[in-house]
């Protein structure tokens, strides 16, 4: 007979590991499920940043505690170690495609506050994981690599979780499966989501890369013939080492290409003559609008799951961690024979801290720039305009509220000479991104379909 | 010149070395500062234990995880080792006088279930010290014992707190020094609150203790000399070790007298015919109505300092880790300049969950049996139309019996008019409940 686990965690990505983590240390019986044989690798493209380290996300200012080496969430009112290499990024910096640099915080000013003037950390995700899985191995989380769950079956009292021919038993689900979760496919919770488009991108580590401080974030547009990528430069550990982001939401765009571009035709080519590539990882996100009702049959969604692409690293730790202590509530009220509480403050702090606090379509309107703005001398006439140094941020959400600060002089320069651009960043700032981004959702298809 | 701290937390129990804690894992400098010189030594007579497990208090449904020896509190999403011995309380049982029994909780029912059937958890205090120094020594705060802080001054960007001939500056200062607190005190912060009284403890450590259930609370009541007290037999780690504590609101009771009493003359003697005392404590705590404004001036008052008496040690746990997350919040604000709310955060959230969300006047009138029946011989009427055993409840701020209570009134009506009279002094408000014993209390200002 099977072992039934209190809750059966499908995935162990930041997500998986926080909601293990705590439901392991609140006695749970705990399973953790992840599709890749080892646990610890990291087989996709990511960022590998803690975002907006200067501002509120996710009702937590985020830090990283050097002395004792914790990632800490001080309102959510939880830390844990991360003993990896960290480097804090001061500015993001967006290069226009003749080089002029519009910059978001001033770079001298940041980094002479050291970790209170940085507006992201980058981190080793490997570390993090293997730190994490450390973590619930010594409460107690059976841990299984290897699994890709594919199936879902609920039962009266248990939920019944397969996958790679292996059988799990469960009293509660959750799902941490990311931003193509099988689970949230299986169980239906994808029907009512309205579909972008897929963000895919390729992720390269590149040292040797001369130019850029070494603690600064580099973000630039192309226009390339089959379609417009953008880059994100993200400071690797070492100077001169950076995870070169290449990224897209058009199926047509050639990623290595794109990335071989970057290196060889875009302005700042020069920095990579003694670049050299160490790694590379690919990765594709479906974005739908978000899942609402986190909870549905006896599973409860978190991280990137139940998000548009993704809630941010930061994100996915602390719904990961919340929906581990919403079901050891659960799972505890359910033993005493008291009422069921637990899954439904996790729910409604879903609602209230994601959903309805943050605008997933605010977030899409990031990606549609190159919708908007439709070649680089475009880009150039708007972006050329801005001169001032912008907030420091490094936040999705609140990015274009840095910009919007900057734009009303650059739209009364532009509203002579180039009346159709501020026609169309208007609309870029209106309409529904599901519209600006309608050609690009044609052509796309979610993962799995 | 000074160590200027993010945080000086001010008292070493469980509110204090948790939020000592909290703060120093979201990288603060910390001082934690205690007035015991070895701080894991337990001085002042306590119940250790870990109440109402079996329903939610103050927002959660407080665990003990016996796989991992971890306490946990999924509703505020925490948990803290603690590998000391424990015991599984199932049950309570109150005595009248003369022995009739109101039981909360069927105790071989409740312990069947097992953990899920316990009401409440006893623990090792001085083994919960001694984990969570470690815990906050580990996390690089400086603790410093033997120092009895006397006085706290705020200034425009800090505190400086002195006692003991030692001074110490800090961004922020957590009040966490106990129910008596001097910093509430010199801070001002008791200037607005009602006092009603003082409760006084006094606590044995005993073995061959043989109460009808040993694992549940045995409670018993009488007047002594004219004088109320109330004795609780609070199981300990191995049948027969209990810990017995004598409480009294009135200062004229004398608690050594009322062991001897129930030791030997009341109906509860022969179980303690083979009974050897180990250890002793005593404690005495001040009564007021809470501090409802928590924070001034840089100085937040948490725990048992600005509780009415105590918020139990799962309330003070819970209430010292959201108050060290808060000044990590708040203290993280500044050095981004972002708007500080991390303090607004705490304190909404202890308005929310003590001051509206339990009725802290309830608690203390939970003490108020003598005033409110006058004799013994009302309370072994009540007592006898009350016996018999109802849900199982370990928590002060829940009456699992106060249903069948309602149901007597017809009787009490056609009985005992006079007796129902009586009971309906619960509905006055504390401070007039309480106005005899509160003319002849004044409130403690130093202990030792």
């Amino acid at each position: 007979m099977f072992k039934k686990y209190d809750v059966i965690i499908v995935g162990a990505g930041p997500a998986g590991l926080l909601a293990a983590k705590a439901a392991g240390e609140n006695g749970l019986d705990v399973a953790l499920l992840e599709r890749k044989s080892d646990p610890t690798k990291l087989t996709r493209a990511c960022g590998q940043t803690l975002i907006s380290m200067n501002e509120y996300f996710f009702g937590n200012l985020g830090y990283y505690n050097r002395r004792d080496k914790r990632i800490c969430f001080s309102s959510a009112g939880f830390s844990f170690r991360y003993d990896g290499p960290v480097q804090n990024n001061y500015n993001l910096n967006l290069i226009t495609p003749e080089g002029h640099w519009v910059r978001f915080g001033d770079y001298a000013v940041q980094k002479a506050k050291g970790d209170n003037g940085r507006i992201g950390l980058s981190f080793d995700k490997e570390a993090l994981f293997r730190s994490l899985l450390e973590e619930c191995k010594a409460c107690h989380v059976d841990v299984f690599g290897g699994v890709l769950v594919d199936k879902v079956t609920l039962k009266t009292d248990r939920i019944v979780v397969e996958g790679s021919g292996k059988s799990f038993e469960g009293t509660y689900c959750i799902a941490a499966d990311g931003c193509n979760s099988k689970v949230a496919e299986v169980m239906g919770m994808n029907d009512n989501r309205y579909y972008f488009c897929n963000f895919i991108g390729l992720s390269e580590y590149v040292s040797g890369i001369q130019g850029p401080e070494p603690d600064q974030i580099i973000k630039l547009y192309a226009h390339l013939k089959d379609g417009s990528p953008h880059y994100y430069l993200i400071p690797l550990f070492n100077p001169g080492e950076f995870n070169v982001l290449t990224v897209t939401v058009d199926p047509r765009v050639n990623l290595d290409n794109a990335a071989h571009w970057l290196r060889q035709g875009s302005v700042i080519k020069d920095w990579f003559k003694k670049a050299k590539v160490t790694r590379r990882f690919a990765a594709s996100c479906a974005c739908y609008s978000p899942i609402k009702d986190a909870y549905k049959d006896r599973v409860l969604i978190t991280g990137d799951v139940g998000s548009t692409q993704e809630l941010e690293i930061a994100g996915a730790m602390i719904s990961g961690w919340k929906a581990g202590q919403a079901v050891s509530t659960a799972v505890r009220e359910n033993k005493i024979g008291i009422e069921v509480n637990g899954v439904s403050e996790y729910t409604k702090w879903w609602l209230d801290t994601y959903i309805n606090y943050y605008s997933h379509e605010a977030y899409m309107r990031g990606m549609t720039l190159p919708y908007i703005l439709r070649n680089e001398e475009e880009i150039e006439a708007v972006y050329g305009l801005i001169d001032e140094t912008l907030a420091p941020c490094w936040n999705p959400y609140t990015g274009s509220k840095a910009m919007a600060g900057a734009m009303p002089k650059a739209l009364s320069l532009l509203e002579k000479t180039r009346p159709e651009l501020v026609q169309r960043l208007r609309r870029g700032r209106e309409a529904h991104p599901k519209d600006l981004l309608a050609e690009i959702t044609a052509i796309s298809r979610p993962p799995g379909n | 010149m000074a160590k200027k701290y993010d945080v000086i937390v001010v008292g070493a129990g469980p509110a204090g070395l948790l939020a000592a804690r909290a703060a120093a894992e979201s990288g603060m400098d910390v001082a934690l500062i205690e007035k015991k010189k070895d701080p894991a030594k337990l001085t002042r007579a306590c119940g250790q234990t870990l109440v109402a497990m079996n329903e939610r208090l103050f927002g959660n449904l407080c665990n003990y995880n016996p796989r991992d020896k971890m306490i946990a509190f999924s509703g505020d999403g925490f948990s803290a080792r603690y590998d000391g011995p424990r015991q599984n309380v199932y049950a309570v049982l109150t005595h009248s006088p003369d022995g009739h029994r109101v039981t909360l909780g069927d105790p071989s029912v409740q312990r069947q279930k097992g953990d899920a059937g316990r009401v409440a958890m006893t623990f090792d205090k001085e083994a919960l010290f001694r984990q969570w120094l470690d815990d906050v020594k580990a996390l690089h705060a400086d603790v410093f014992s033997g120092t009895l802080v006397e006085h706290v001054e705020p200034q425009a960007d800090r505190v400086v707190v002195e006692g003991s001939g030692r001074t110490f500056e800090g961004s922020y200062v957590i009040a966490a020094d106990g129910v008596n607190s001097v910093v509430a005190r010199d801070a001002g912060f008791n200037e607005k609150r009602t006092y009603y009284c003082n409760l006084y403890a006094l606590a044995y450590e005993a073995s061959g203790v043989r109460p009808p259930v040993w694992d549940a609370i045995v409670r018993v009541g009488d007047w002594i000399e004219g004088k109320y007290s109330s004795l609780f037999i609070i199981p300990r780690f191995k049948e027969g070790d209990s810990l017995l504590i004598l409480i009294t609101t009135d200062p004229r009771s004398d608690l050594e007298t009322a062991l001897e009493y129930y030791s030997t003359k009341a109906f509860c003697a022969p179980w303690f015919k083979d009974a050897k005392k180990v250890r002793r404590w005593a404690a005495g705590a001040s009564c007021y109505s809470p501090i409802e404004e928590p924070y001034k001036e840089r100085i937040l008052v948490i725990g048992d300092a600005a509780a009415t008496q105590e918020l139990e040690n799962s309330g003070a746990m819970l209430s010292g880790w959201k108050a060290g997350q808060a000044m990590a919040t708040a203290v993280l604000e500044g050095k981004v300049d972002q708007e500080v709310r991390g303090i607004a955060d705490y304190i909404s959230w202890w308005q929310a969950t003590y001051i509206r969300g339990v009725s802290p006047a309830d608690y203390i009138k939970s003490f108020a049996a003598p005033i409110v029946f006058e004799n013994a011989e009302n309370v072994n009427f009540f007592y006898g139309l009350m016996s018999g055993t109802y849900p199982p409840s370990y928590n002060p701020y829940s009456s699992p019996t106060a249903a069948a209570m309602k149901k007597l009134v017809p009787i009490l009506q056609q009985q005992r008019p006079d007796l129902l009279e009586k009971l309906k002094k619960r509905a006055l408000p504390a401070a007039q409940l309480y106005a005899e014993i509160t003319r002849i209390s004044k409130p403690i200002l130093t202990e030792d």
